[in-house]
């Protein structure tokens, strides 16, 4: 085997580069394609946060625009609150091809997840579990490979240290300059692991009394 | 004229198995006089040397763990109606006269499913996943062939010199003749049919009665024979007898194959499709238990029906056991044609996105899928609705709303006179007065602000203009 076939392999970790073969999704911000080459395309992406409403999704933003270019959709399931139709779609999201799922129990969740990804209807699905074991998450990246689709799962840092089949895993931390994520696993091996997003202010006007 | 004959020899019997394959040797017995006597069994129950004209007891004792049911003549010709109904997609002439089968003219249809041999395979293939194992026999004339499907000769014939050739070589003992007929002609001798056809005419019609002359004419295709035309109701109706009681609901898709293949032959018969049905299971003692099923579309293809009802039936709990199915299904809505997986390009994203809600809607429940639309009102919570799935949602875009709408307000407390959520909050920016809904008692005078606390969350929050209360509306993820 010549030592070009060697590095064209995924499973190699090529220390500070992230390897030309593997698919990326452009994350919408430049630094984070810089560093980390994008979101991995057909795989499950872990976001590990405490705190909701500290920029996760405009993170997402981006890519999702780009999941919604095609015909198919995007779900949210279980989520913390209500997907905001009005501040979707000034986000450029469509609203047309959007659906909230928001089932009673957590294993119906989990088939939900499951039956959503292996339709191949749907390019993204956003899923806050309660609870997820290790072969759970390894089916759901099974069912990304397949189909093509990008499951982005959301789940409290102290899962951390839990076995997971994800592609990428980012921790998620709000600061005062603005969204700091941490990387604890990408494709491909990467470089530095952290970054901080300064995101948009939302619309501000001065404070009146 | 061609007849195509359905004689079910087992009729009594699968009448009560084909509900569910059983591993148990089953018999099925009648009263004659004061005895419980067997008529027909299963292989199981003959291996143990059960046989018909058996006394029950006796049958009972060369097995004592035979499974027996009472003769039912009512449901088996429900049984034989809802053959005739699911049969009337072959053709609409049908005749259900007889005790232990149907009569189907199939002389237009024949090229229109593909030749004898493929509709009579046809036949045979759907009747076996219904359960059933007919003689199937084809004649010029309808008694003809009836006699021969009943004396097992699964022949097709076209032409009446071979019909007479074959109707000759019966014993006339099975040819449905009256006892003291039968018994009048063994003493003369006579026990073949050709043998009753070779002697003179008038004199038998004399000895004998004109109608035996009359009935062999018949059965020869010389005579007409005009019989009783099967019309089907305009809904669907059918019964399942179990063979035993059912406990757990997930046994039941097996039957309900069973019920949908009858449900399928009927819509299409009538060029049409459903999007409701019902599943009434019956318990002893206790009323009907009910599965109600409904669809996006309309729908008669089995196998996607079957799959509702068996995510339906995995997460339903029977309060009873239960020892009859019915399968009801009254609103006909037109369909021509179905997506039919011949043409797999066409349709395929909008039958595989119905066939996905509706199985999601099922497990989950209609309440736990939302769509999301927008809303023209400027109360912030009224300003998204839900939509239904195939109708177009508004898509009015607001700059200033936060991505997470929380479902009610959340009132912030006040510690160590800071407004406090998850932390001490400072302002950002605002106010922003939203003041609307005078009109409909959905009165609302608010102010917005934008904030943020300790952990980066970044709050959308409002104070209640007449109480001065805050509250937690959205966070802007």
């Amino acid at each position: 085997m010549s030592l070009d076939a060697l590095l064209q392999r995924a499973d190699i970790w090529r220390g500070r580069s992230h390897s030309p073969s593997i698919a990326y999704l452009s994350s919408g911000h430049p630094h984070f394609d810089a560093q980390w080459g994008g979101w991995p395309r057909a795989a499950l992406i872990e976001l590990l946060l405490d705190q909701h409403g500290i920029g996760e999704l405009e993170l997402l933003a981006p890519a999702l625009r780009q999941h919604l270019s095609g015909e198919r959709w995007i779900a949210w399931l279980t989520p913390p609150h209500i997907p905001y139709a009005p501040a979707l779609e000034a986000q450029g999201l469509s609203v047309a091809q959007q659906l909230w799922l928001h089932p009673d129990s957590d294993q119906e969740a989990l088939w939900a997840a499951e039956q959503l990804l292996r339709s191949g209807l749907f390019a993204a699905l956003l899923y806050w579990p309660a609870r997820i074991d290790s072969k759970a998450l390894r089916r759901l990246q099974l069912a990304c490979e397949e189909r093509d689709a990008v499951a982005y799962l959301f789940r409290p840092r102290s899962q951390i240290n839990q076995t997971s089949a994800a592609a990428m895993r980012l921790s998620l931390t709000g600061e005062a300059a603005g969204l700091k994520l941490s990387l604890h696993k990408q494709r491909g091996g990467f470089r530095s692991p952290t970054l901080t997003l300064p995101l948009r202010h939302p619309d501000a006007r001065p404070l009146n009394a | 004229m061609l007849w195509l004959a359905i004689h079910f020899p087992h009729l009594s019997l699968e009448l009560f198995l084909r509900g569910e394959p059983t591993d148990d040797p089953f018999a099925v017995y009648e009263a004659q006089g004061n005895r419980h006597i067997v008529i027909a069994r299963n292989r199981l129950a003959a291996q143990h040397g059960i046989t018909p004209g058996q006394p029950l007891t006796t049958a009972r004792t060369l097995c004592p763990h035979l499974q027996s049911r009472s003769r039912n003549r009512a449901a088996e010709r429900q049984l034989l109606e809802s053959v005739a109904l699911w049969a009337y997609q072959y053709t609409s002439i049908i005749d259900t006269s007889p005790e232990s089968g149907i009569l189907l003219e199939i002389g237009g249809s024949e090229q229109l499913f593909g030749g004898m041999d493929s509709l009579w395979q046809q036949l045979e293939q759907a009747l076996s996943e219904q359960g059933l194992h007919p003689q199937i026999a084809v004649a010029p004339s309808p008694l003809g062939s009836w006699l021969l499907a009943c004396n097992r000769q699964s022949l097709q014939l076209r032409c009446k010199e071979t019909l007479r050739h074959h109707l000759g070589a019966l014993s006339i003992r099975n040819i449905g003749l009256p006892a003291e007929q039968q018994q009048a002609l063994n003493g003369m001798g006579i026990h073949r049919v050709d043998a009753l056809l070779a002697l003179p005419h008038a004199a038998l019609s004399r000895r004998l009665g004109p109608e035996l002359l009359l009935y062999l004419d018949k059965a020869l295709g010389l005579r007409a024979d005009p019989r009783p035309r099967f019309t089907p109701p305009d809904h669907f109706e059918q019964k399942l007898l179990l063979s035993h009681e059912v406990e757990n609901s997930g046994a039941l898709v097996f039957a309900c194959q069973r019920l949908l293949i009858l449900l399928e032959g009927f819509l299409r018969s009538r060029q049409a499709g459903i999007q409701h049905c019902t599943l009434l299971m019956e318990h002893h003692e206790q009323p009907p238990s009910r599965l109600e099923l409904g669809l996006l579309e309309p729908s008669r293809h089995r196998e996607h029906l079957l799959n509702l009802f068996r995510e339906k039936l995995a997460t339903f709990t029977l309060p009873a056991p239960t020892h009859t199915l019915i399968l009801k299904a009254d609103q006909l809505l037109p369909l021509e044609r179905e997506q039919s997986p011949l043409f797999p390009g066409q349709h395929r994203h909008t039958t595989a996105w119905t066939g996905l809600m509706e199985k999601l809607r099922h497990r989950l429940g209609e309440r736990a899928i939302t769509t999301l639309s927008c809303h023209a009102d400027h109360r912030p919570e009224l300003r998204w609705r839900p939509c239904p799935l195939n109708a177009s949602p508004l898509r009015a875009p607001d700059p200033h709303a936060p991505l997470w709408l929380l479902k009610t307000p959340q009132p912030l407390t006040r510690r160590h006179q800071h407004l406090w959520c998850h932390g001490p909050v400072t302002l950002d920016s605002g106010p922003r007065r939203i003041e609307s809904g005078w009109w409909d008692e959905g009165e609302v005078r608010r102010d917005y602000y934008l904030a943020h606390n300790l952990h980066g969350q970044r709050l959308w929050l409002f104070r209640e203009r007449s109480s001065g209360d805050w509250y937690l509306h959205g966070l802007f993820g």
